[in-house]
């Protein structure tokens, strides 16, 4: 019996754990900021998945549906803002929150089955079998979603560090994330910091989105499909760091990629439809010795 | 410079003040007493635009801020010290006043120089955590993050609550000292009747959401009935 990871199991598992920590910046940000667990994500991501697709029915390659997913994803989010504000406001508790997200995440469901039935009888296409792979483009026999995805991790984070720690808004987002009594004391609009916060969650998950039919085949199921995972990841990674949220992804990114590739040539590639059962089985294990995730350990020995 | 007529307020149902009025005049320390659940913490959330208001007005230097939300009122100039997580415990002492001189309109460094001088301990810690102080100190750091942004206005719930004598004393003198060299008003909400009455210019009792006395201290201290009875001072 022989276990070989390739090099290309390598690059799958790094493609899926950048578009991984892409959804789960934003539920960290979002926990971080309003302690909700957004279970809305799942809508988001799918958007951008359908933001890639109109791209591509309108002559343009799909990457360049990338910007599309980005705002569609965020002004996604922003909706769902104003429609929780008014039960924020009325003090509701984080369970009618959440249930509220869920509701909007099944709204949110029919709409895309309606754009969805829209692109596939007006436009001719099988836009529930959505896979943009075999028209990727290659450098060097590197696929582009391999760099297009880890670029956009890249930016994504770097932007969020340059926001949180260089900027006036920043700042207020921070006193937010810690204390928003405190914080609207000092005259910050915490109402809108929650707004910015909401949009930049939906925006990220809107890119994740986008990029994922370059990964694999996409419906409007995919996103509510990976919910658990993007929850995981951020979990992992801890809630209280958005570090935390690409530490955990390619921990569990890696994870589940190798081992599934491990296991399915011992076992038979049967063994992929129990693959959940990996980012919850490293979920478990890892908030039994850490309660609180993994990045305040790693921040803890870097002195942070 | 604040004038409060006629307020009614409270939370949602809950009806907590009843036609309270009261003002307060630059270089003036106000003090509100009264026993446990009067409505004294729902008086400052009342100015600050936390508590609903139902009936009334509530004017800084004339202008009606009653209906103002929370953060457009600091931005007029109140400053408001909760009693309890009144500080970015994850952040440095230095970094808890620059995040509230970023969001003030004065953003020159007078103030931060002036807490620095009012508080020096602050200053040999301003690298460290905040959440790492002591009581006395994190109540230093709360007044210094409302009077670094050079406010109108200072309104201070029970700051020596939980303190220990030593800390009692000294905050209690440094409210004063900012009174004497700063141009503005503060409203102080105290469980410490000796303490409030020592520094305080004028004096409101407060029982079940109204006002019962209005006065100067030396006014209120002959008062024996009210002191015994409200405040639980003599025999």
């Amino acid at each position: 019996m022989q276990v070989a990871i390739s090099v290309g199991t390598l690059i799958q598992a790094l493609v899926w754990s950048s578009i991984l920590s892409l959804t789960a910046i934003g539920i960290t940000l979002l926990y971080r900021t309003t302690r909700v667990p957004n279970f809305a994500h799942a809508s988001f991501v799918t958007t951008g998945i359908y933001a890639s697709t109109i791209a591509w029915v309108f002559g343009f390659h799909p990457y360049l549906g990338i910007p599309l997913g980005f705002i569609l994803g965020g002004s996604e989010a922003v909706l769902l803002f104003y429609m929780l504000e008014p039960l924020r406001r009325r003090k509701a508790s984080i369970f009618l929150l959440m249930i509220a997200t869920l509701s909007f995440d099944i709204l949110m469901y029919g709409v895309l089955n309606v754009l969805a039935d829209i692109l596939q009888f007006e436009f001719k296409i099988l836009s529930r079998n959505i896979y943009f792979a075999p028209i990727d483009f290659n450098i060097g026999g590197l696929q582009g979603v391999v760099l297009i995805s880890f670029a956009a991790l890249l930016v994504t984070m770097i932007a969020l560090q340059l926001l949180l720690y260089r900027t006036n808004l920043g700042v207020a987002l921070r006193a937010c994330m810690e204390n928003p009594s405190l914080a609207q004391t000092l005259g910050v609009n915490v109402s809108r910091m929650l707004l910015i916060s909401w949009f930049i969650a939906g925006a990220t998950a809107g890119v994740a989105g986008a990029l994922l039919p370059f990964y694999q085949m996409c419906n409007v199921y995919t996103g509510t499909y990976y919910l658990a995972e993007m929850f995981c990841a951020s979990i992992v990674g801890g809630l209280d760091h958005l570090i935390g949220a690409p530490i955990g992804s390619f921990l569990l990114g890696f994870a589940k990629i190798l081992l599934l590739s491990s296991l399915a040539s011992v076992i038979g590639p049967d063994v992929i439809n129990y693959m959940l059962i990996i980012p919850l089985g490293i979920m478990v294990i890892t908030l039994a010795a850490l309660p609180t995730g993994l990045a305040p350990l790693i921040m803890r020995r870097r002195g942070v | 410079m604040l004038r409060i007529e006629n307020l009614n307020s409270g939370y949602g149902k809950l009806h907590v003040l009843y036609d309270v009025s009261i003002d307060c005049e630059k270089k003036e320390i106000v003090a509100v007493l009264g026993p446990n659940g009067a409505g004294k913490t729902t008086l400052l959330n009342s100015i600050f635009g936390i508590a609903d208001i139902y009936s009334g007005s509530i004017k800084l230097d004339g202008e009606e801020i009653s209906k103002l939300p929370p953060h457009n009122i600091a931005r007029k100039g109140i400053a408001y010290v909760l009693q309890m997580i009144n500080i970015f415990s994850e952040l440095s002492v230095d970094e808890n006043l620059r995040i509230a001189m970023a969001f003030s309109k004065d953003k020159s460094s007078d103030m931060l120089d002036y807490v620095y001088e009012l508080f020096p301990i602050l200053k040999e810690r301003k690298k460290q955590r905040a959440g790492t102080l002591s009581g006395g100190e994190r109540q230093m750091l709360a007044i210094s993050i409302g009077l670094v942004r050079n406010p109108k206005l200072l309104l201070l719930d029970e700051p020596t609550a939980g303190l220990m004598p030593l800390y009692v004393s000294l905050i209690a003198k440094k409210i004063g000292e900012i009174r004497d060299q700063k141009e503005l008003g503060i409203i102080m909400v105290e469980q410490n009747v000796q303490k409030a009455l020592e520094v305080a210019d004028k004096v409101y009792v407060i029982v079940s959401g109204q006002v019962v006395f209005r006065g100067l201290p030396s006014e209120l201290m002959s008062e024996r009935e009210i002191m015994k009875l409200y405040l639980g001072v003599g025999d």
